[in-house]
């Protein structure tokens, strides 16, 4: 703006645009599989009681978008073979992660005392309560989703009794 | 032309040549942290 008041040649940033519009799609993808990587290892190996379950509900949505739109775009294109089997790998692996998601966030509610995690161990019929190295891990080797509806029924009740 | 002008087409034009090559060069998804860090740096020296 200012080279052109001054009668100077303007810059133009139009190939700036075409560029970073053109690698969106790859820094979207590439962020996107390492953030989902790192925070899975993580939550995989973390203290279940450490973990930030918004943060993980972020995490999981922007994943699922970002891979999903990766896919659509790296589709619209030729010769993307590789990198649209990398996008849809992440999205698979999102995708099969997100039923885990309201169990996670039912049993790290604030206010999840002894007898709702009591509660739940007797819906599932077996022991259901963190100890130190009880990862999220534990949680999902446990094959909880069936129980879905009740876990996350008593972690509402425990955050209305918080 | 002035020098300001030819370096930010000469950065441009090294630029479009990373991204251009860039799905080329980064495939291996084990390679992830190198690729994401690379993505990082392109994306920043654009904006």
């Amino acid at each position: 703006m200012q080279e052109g008041l001054t009668g100077e040649e303007e810059t133009n940033y139009d190939g700036v645009k075409t560029i970073v519009s053109d690698f969106t799609p790859f820094f979207e993808l590439w962020t996107t599989v390492e953030t989902w990587e790192i925070s899975q290892k993580s939550w995989r190996t973390d203290d279940f009681e450490k973990l930030d379950a918004v943060y993980l509900e972020e995490t999981v949505d922007n994943a699922k978008k970002l891979s999903a739109k990766c896919m659509k775009v790296f589709r619209s294109k030729d010769n993307m073979g590789p990198i649209l089997k990398i996008a849809e790998a992440i999205n698979k692996k999102v995708n099969e992660f997100v039923p885990n998601v309201p169990i996670i966030m039912a049993l790290r509610t604030e206010g999840m005392k002894d007898r709702h995690w009591d509660a739940i161990s007797e819906k599932v019929g077996q022991v259901v309560k963190p100890y130190p190295g009880f990862t999220m891990k534990t949680l999902l080797d446990m094959n909880l989703n069936k129980y879905e509806d009740d876990i996350v029924d008593i972690g509402e009740k425990a955050s209305k009794q918080y | 032309m002035k020098r300001e002008q030819a370096d930010f087409e000469a950065n441009n034009l090294k630029l479009s040549n990373e991204v251009s090559t860039f799905a080329e060069r980064y495939q291996d998804e084990n390679n992830f942290e190198e690729t994401a860090t690379e993505a990082k740096n392109i994306m920043k020296r654009l904006n």
